[in-house]
């Protein structure tokens, strides 16, 4: 049996520097943000992903309060399994929005658990190779304000 | 020198610049192969393209563009169906069919005449050799690890070309299916990554020797060695880092019906020798059989997380033209 979970070097990048930010709309909204791209050689399409699970400070952001928009299209992370036709670039980023309560500023502990099934690497019926493009970091967060809604 | 053979280079090569470096693209792999010499590459679909497995218009007139811009031809379209994008399910032939022509459509948009595509059963042999004729473009079956050209299924497809007999349908083997042992960088990488050396000489010198995966993986934690990256090392070189004997038989067999080759490699050292995988024999073997045609250089070093392409890809021609010059 071929490796488990591949992973390929690229981890690194997977939590995109510098992308950690809070918006804030108006006083009783805001949203956390940030950016992530693939571990991977090649695009994919989002059906592929198979596990995401999101932690901040090691606390798991519920799956429903997030939303990763690519491309200007908006999905829940339930929604993913079914977007067989909306491609992921290997070099573009796609942005998690996070509803969550108030978070400090400074430094967060990030941890992203984002695997996915290589398409074409069928091994049987129903069988694909898994790709761990998980990643954490510490990432430092900077809140935008944003007017309105 | 054999002027029956020329070279070109996959864009593939240049994996690891094109995912890390801000800025980095298409243009300047194709300032660098004119550089060397090289005017034709093979392009990947899913890599290259941001929209796949059908590129946006502007992706399409952006690549026409650098083509005419440093005379670069393309030569082949990496294109290749993703049968397991649905969840839930595989396509089935048929549709592996349908996405095939989409990706004869896309070769033709790119002004490729050859697509390295995905294999279909028997049976849609002719059907698939009636599209290419009609395209103008030349479908070949990749021969990858970890197939060997032996394997019953690549003699029965070698068959089926033999009966069809058209110009338009054959093999790509890649020179991957040929690593005789580890690269010298792939150990380093595996060390890097957290393996203790012993651990890596330990799983090379068992991996053909009958033992599992699993007993070998048993064997290096008895030693002490239990760590992820001693594991990672382990299933690695059982899995898709495999090495073993070349079946260099069987790669006679399919000559006949090869389109053209993926020079797979992993390191070209400063004598200009791929240790892994040996290109003397291989080309060797390629002009005895008369074939006239391109090597397509393809760099996998990213695999080891190295950034070092250009000096690479340079290498490897070079590597090549001094084989074939003494041929």
């Amino acid at each position: 049996m071929p490796t488990k979970y591949m992973i390929l070097g690229y981890g690194d990048h997977v939590l995109c520097d510098d992308s950690l930010r809070l918006v804030r709309h108006g006083a009783k909204h805001q949203s956390l943000m940030l950016d992530v791209r693939l571990n991977y050689y090649r695009g994919l399409h989002l059906s592929c992903i198979s596990e995401f699970e999101l932690r901040l400070d090691g606390r798991v952001v519920p799956s429903g309060n997030v939303i990763l928009s690519l491309h200007g299209k908006e999905f829940a992370i339930d929604e993913l399994s079914d977007q067989y036709t909306e491609f992921w670039g290997v070099k573009d980023r796609a942005t998690l929005e996070c509803f969550l309560g108030p978070v400090a500023e400074g430094g967060h502990d990030v941890d992203l658990t984002l695997r996915f099934r290589s398409p074409y690497m069928k091994f049987a019926p129903g069988v694909y190779a898994t790709i761990d493009g998980s990643a954490r970091k510490t990432m430092v967060l900077r809140t935008i304000e944003k007017a309105g809604v | 020198m054999d002027r029956r053979i020329d070279f070109g280079v996959s864009l593939y090569s240049f994996t690891q610049p094109w995912y890390e470096r801000p800025g980095y693209g298409i243009a300047d792999m194709f300032a660098f192969l004119r550089k060397l010499g090289i005017s034709q590459y093979e392009i990947v679909g899913a890599q290259s393209f941001d929209q796949y497995p059908v590129p946006r218009p502007e992706t399409v007139r952006g690549l026409l563009e650098l083509n005419e811009r440093y005379g670069m031809t393309p030569f082949s379209y990496g294109g290749g169906v993703d049968m397991g994008k649905i969840t839930g399910r595989d396509m089935d032939d048929e549709e592996i069919f349908r996405e095939s022509l989409n990706d004869l459509r896309v070769a033709q948009r790119i002004g490729a005449k050859h697509l390295r595509g995905t294999m279909l059963p028997l049976d849609y042999l002719p059907r698939l050799a009636e599209f290419a004729e009609r395209f103008g473009i030349r479908i070949g079956f990749e021969i990858h690890a970890p197939s060997r050209p032996s394997d019953a299924k690549i003699q029965q497809y070698l068959e089926a070309f033999d009966k069809l007999d058209s110009p338009w349908l054959g093999f790509v083997p890649d020179f991957g299916i040929f690593i005789e042992r580890p690269s010298p960088t792939l150990k380093e990488n595996l060390e890097r990554r957290g393996a203790h050396r012993e651990t890596v000489e330990h799983a090379i010198a068992n991996r053909h020797v009958g033992k599992t995966e699993e007993q070998v993986w048993q064997e290096v934690q008895a030693m002490g060695h239990a760590g992820e990256g001693d594991h990672i090392a382990v299933s690695q070189l059982f899995g898709h880092q495999s090495f073993g004997p070349a079946d260099f038989d069987g790669f006679r067999s399919v000559l006949r019906r090869t389109l053209y080759f993926h020079g797979k490699f992993y390191h070209v050292d400063e004598n200009l020798v791929e240790t892994a995988i040996d290109y003397d024999r291989l080309l060797g073997l390629v002009v005895e059989s008369g074939f006239r045609g391109t090597m397509m250089t393809e760099y996998e070093g990213h695999s080891y997380n190295l950034d070092d392409a250009e000096e690479q890809v340079a290498r490897h021609i070079a590597m090549q033209e001094s084989i074939l010059s003494k041929l």
